[in-house]
């Protein structure tokens, strides 16, 4: 049943009247608009709908709006917004760890999740943080060659 | 996906099991790893979600007494960095960090894990050679039912439908103990084996060792005569290579002609010799 619900979502108030049975990634994408959060796999296998909740990663797709609510969400927009990873994302350029792009925004995030409580990975916590993400175009190296390339440069 | 009519956030338990016995075919709702997927594919449509997912007592792991005790809604990331899991319940730290990836150990929970009850639930084993004890709560009270008694079968326990699972208790004992797992890849992998071992001994004699195995039949299950074979020994390549062969005939007894059995019952043998390996070498 639809009733008002308040969601903190990069950093902003964001309102709606929905279903707290929906699917976060429907809220984000259908009522919000912030379609940089891709849905891949809608089973938690792809990572494509990685968010942050409360600086940890999780799937959107295996998300309820009502379980979202209340919870500091950060979504590839606020990353991007901030600016705080722009040296990451030249970096994800700049070696070619970008081919189609539709697994790079949450891939982004879930290394965010790790370069926020760990600067300085190493190769294996590194893919122990991607585990989580599938994509078919890069073979990873890159992706990992980008996140070292990346370290210690400000924006 | 469809509307669900009614979705509930209690704040504590008192107040979820009486959600639970109001709503006949709620469905609690936790991490929701499993459900949400369910929900979104039609497979099930509850009329109400119990969401627990907020209620502290059970979201954290104590120690009361001489048990260690884990909230049901403990997730597999808390778990694997747990100190007081990582210093008594070494196995099931490791089960946890080696569940699909991080962004479903940040949601998925043990209380999930247990209640599902799939065949490769890579928690089941672990909890197993612990001697875990399930805490069930609902309308009618507590009880507590043992691991192996719970789960009955495939996907199937003795949870009544309107029980909540609000702990798992373990005793608290010094034992070295390890998780082997094997799938088809690292991450986001369903176990085509999972095992766990737990071992104390006095002056290197063994004198008390479990094996449970996981997704080597209809549920997991421990292994007494692997027990037997190790009990007064001291842990050697010779002793593991017999325990080894024993659970490679305990696991083709129980899987008999399945097209899987020659598979399983050597990975489950390779796996208790790199788990007992471990052991062997700290």
């Amino acid at each position: 049943m639809d009733r008002e619900m308040i969601f903190n979502i990069n950093g902003r108030e964001y309102r709606a009247e929905l279903d707290p049975s929906m699917r976060f990634i429907d809220v984000l994408r259908d009522c919000f608009h912030l379609t940089g959060t891709k849905e891949g796999c809608s089973e938690g296998e792809c990572g494509a709908c990685s968010i942050l909740m409360n600086g940890d990663v999780v799937a959107s797709c295996l998300l309820l709006a009502g379980q979202a609510e209340g919870a500091e969400i950060v979504t590839i927009e606020g990353i991007v917004e901030q600016g705080e990873y722009d040296h990451l994302l030249r970096a994800f350029m700049e070696v070619g760890a970008v081919q189609c792009g539709f697994c790079t925004p949450g891939i982004i995030v879930a290394l965010k999740a790790l370069l926020d409580r760990n600067p300085n990975p190493s190769d294996e916590e590194i893919r122990i943080a991607i585990s989580g993400n599938l994509c078919r175009c890069t073979g990873y190296q890159k992706i990992i060659e980008a996140v070292h390339l990346s370290k210690g440069k400000n924006c | 996906m469809q509307r669900i009519d009614v979705y509930l956030k209690p704040r504590c338990v008192e107040e979820a099991v009486h959600m639970m016995a109001m709503n006949e075919g709620a469905k609690l709702l936790s991490g929701g790893t499993d459900l949400i997927i369910q929900i979104h594919d039609w497979s099930v449509s509850p009329p109400c979600l119990v969401d627990i997912g907020g209620i502290p007592e059970i979201s954290r792991v104590h120690e009361e007494h001489d048990e260690i005790v884990i909230g049901s809604t403990v997730t597999f990331a808390q778990l694997e960095k747990n100190d007081l899991i990582l210093k008594y319940c070494l196995a099931l730290a490791e089960a946890a960090s080696q569940v699909a990836a991080p962004q479903i150990r940040n949601r998925a929970t043990i209380g999930g894990n247990v209640g599902n009850a799939a065949v490769a639930a890579d928690s089941i084993p672990p909890l197993m050679v612990f001697d875990a004890v399930v805490e069930l709560a609902s309308i009618r009270g507590i009880r507590r039912v043992p691991i192996s008694e719970l789960i009955i079968d495939m996907n199937k326990t003795c949870i009544q439908h309107d029980e909540l699972i609000t702990c798992i208790r373990i005793p608290k004992v010094q034992v070295k103990s390890a998780f082997e797992k094997i799938g088809r890849r690292k991450a986001q992998a369903i176990s085509r084996i999972c095992l766990a071992v737990a071992v104390t001994s006095s002056n290197n004699v063994i004198d008390n060792s479990k094996i449970a195995v996981g997704a080597a039949g209809r549920k997991a299950y421990l292994c007494p005569n692997v027990s037997d074979v190790l009990h007064g020994k001291e842990l050697t390549g010779d002793s593991i290579r017999d325990a080894c062969a024993v659970l490679d005939e305990t696991v083709a007894e129980v899987l008999g002609n399945r097209p899987t059995a020659p598979y399983k019952r050597a990975i489950a043998s390779a796996s208790l010799e790199r788990a007992l390996g471990r052991l062997l070498e700290e």
